[in-house]
């Protein structure tokens, strides 16, 4: 049964057929449209399901795929990591045996040199060291022997000095020269007492007798030579006086007189230097003195007096105290020199 | 002499206080007997030469 059908069994006294056929037209349309609408849909929702599955069959297949690929890949991977890890361990295996046989082998060297020095520097050192003990320590053997034993000296001689042993030693000799001379001699000491001791005194009185008669013997003897030397001394200025002017010689005479020997040889030619020259100054007082009174008394008018010549010998000398002090300063140490030598020929 | 005193260094190296010090009194005793005999041989020859010299003076 159809539309119109169904409206008119119902609507056949309300709608006449005209409404009826247009409504089961519009029916009929709108029943076509939704039919068409829902087959629309249906085949949109169909499409887009099956769309949807083709995605998930792709995603899944591309999964798979991709699983599939990864499998293979980690398998290469593997056998290429493998194979790689094979040929690089082989090769460091091969670069670890250079090494270490390079290694050894300058291991090997530098022990060998190292041996070498060390033997060279442990011979140098057991010769230093054998070459100390057998010449060096036999030194400070010696030395150490030799300062102990004058250390031993050195305290001994403190506790026990030389003197001592030596007084000891001087004490048991004489003693037993003694008993050794009252054995020859064989007298006691009460003998020896009485009649040595005599025999002593006897011995100084004649001891001091003969030094009695020695220095009287000693002081003769040095009254001759003094007699000698004087009547030598003389005899030698007689002789170099001989040829001199009277008053020279008379100072001469009165200056050296009583002097030893050498004394006047070593004098005698400076005293008479000394006195000439002396003269020689007085004469030139005496020539000027004479023009400036010769002066005077032709400028000035005053009596003539006369004086005595002793006043003017007595004078004189008075008026050159400046040369008079030199040369009594010179008679003054002759003075003395011949003191000290007369002292040294009474010695 | 030396000989005692290197035993002597030698004790006392060892520790044997006992016999360094044997040593030490043997040496000493050595010491002054050579002293006492070179004091002794000094005293004679000097008497001696005293002697020989108051024999000379005497003839």
């Amino acid at each position: 049964m159809n539309i119109k059908g169904i409206l008119q069994e119902k609507f056949k006294d309300y709608l006449s057929e005209e409404s009826l056929e247009v409504i089961s037209q519009a029916f009929e349309v709108s029943v076509q449209q939704a039919a068409a609408e829902q087959q629309r849909l249906n085949e949109e929702s169909l499409q887009e399901k099956i769309n949807q599955l083709a995605d998930e069959r792709a995603k899944l297949q591309v999964e798979a795929a991709t699983i599939q690929i990864d499998e293979d890949h980690s398998l290469k991977l593997q056998h290429l990591l493998e194979s790689i890890d094979a040929d690089h361990t082989e090769k460091l295996q091969k670069l670890v045996e250079a090494i270490d046989t390079d290694h050894t082998a300058k291991l090997r060297q530098v022990l060998q040199a190292i041996d070498n020095k060390h033997s060279a520097m442990l011979e140098q050192v057991i010769n230093k060291y054998e070459t100390s003990l057998h010449s060096e320590a036999a030194t400070y053997k010696d030395t150490l022997v030799e300062e102990i034993s004058n250390y031993i000296e050195l305290y001994i001689d403190k506790l026990v000095p030389q003197k001592q042993i030596d007084e000891a030693t001087n004490n048991i000799q004489a003693r037993r020269i003694l008993e050794q001379v009252r054995q020859i001699v064989s007298i006691d000491e009460e003998f020896i007492n009485t009649e040595i001791k005599e025999a002593l005194v006897d011995g100084k009185r004649t001891i001091d007798s003969l030094r009695r008669e020695l220095n009287e013997a000693v002081s003769t003897n040095r009254n001759l030579s003094q007699k000698l030397t004087g009547t030598e001394s003389a005899l030698l200025l007689e002789n170099k006086t001989k040829s001199l002017p009277e008053e020279t010689r008379r100072h001469v005479k009165r200056l050296l007189k009583d002097k030893p020997v050498e004394y006047i040889n070593e004098n005698y030619q400076y005293v008479v230097e000394m006195f000439e020259k002396e003269t020689r100054l007085q004469e030139d007082l005496y020539k000027d003195e004479a023009v400036h009174q010769r002066l005077v008394e032709s400028t000035v008018d005053r009596p003539e007096l006369e004086y005595p010549s002793f006043i003017e010998e007595s004078v004189s000398p008075l008026r050159n105290t400046a040369e008079a002090g030199s040369v009594t300063g010179y008679l003054s140490e002759m003075k003395r020199l011949s003191g000290k030598y007369s002292r040294v020929a009474n010695s | 002499m030396n000989n005692d005193i290197k035993q002597f260094i030698l004790n006392l190296q060892s520790k044997n206080y006992s016999d360094a010090n044997s040593t030490l009194e043997s040496i000493i005793e050595k010491k002054l007997t050579a002293r006492i005999q070179k004091s002794a041989k000094k005293a004679t020859d000097g008497t001696f030469f005293k002697q020989e010299k108051a024999i000379k003076k005497n003839k």
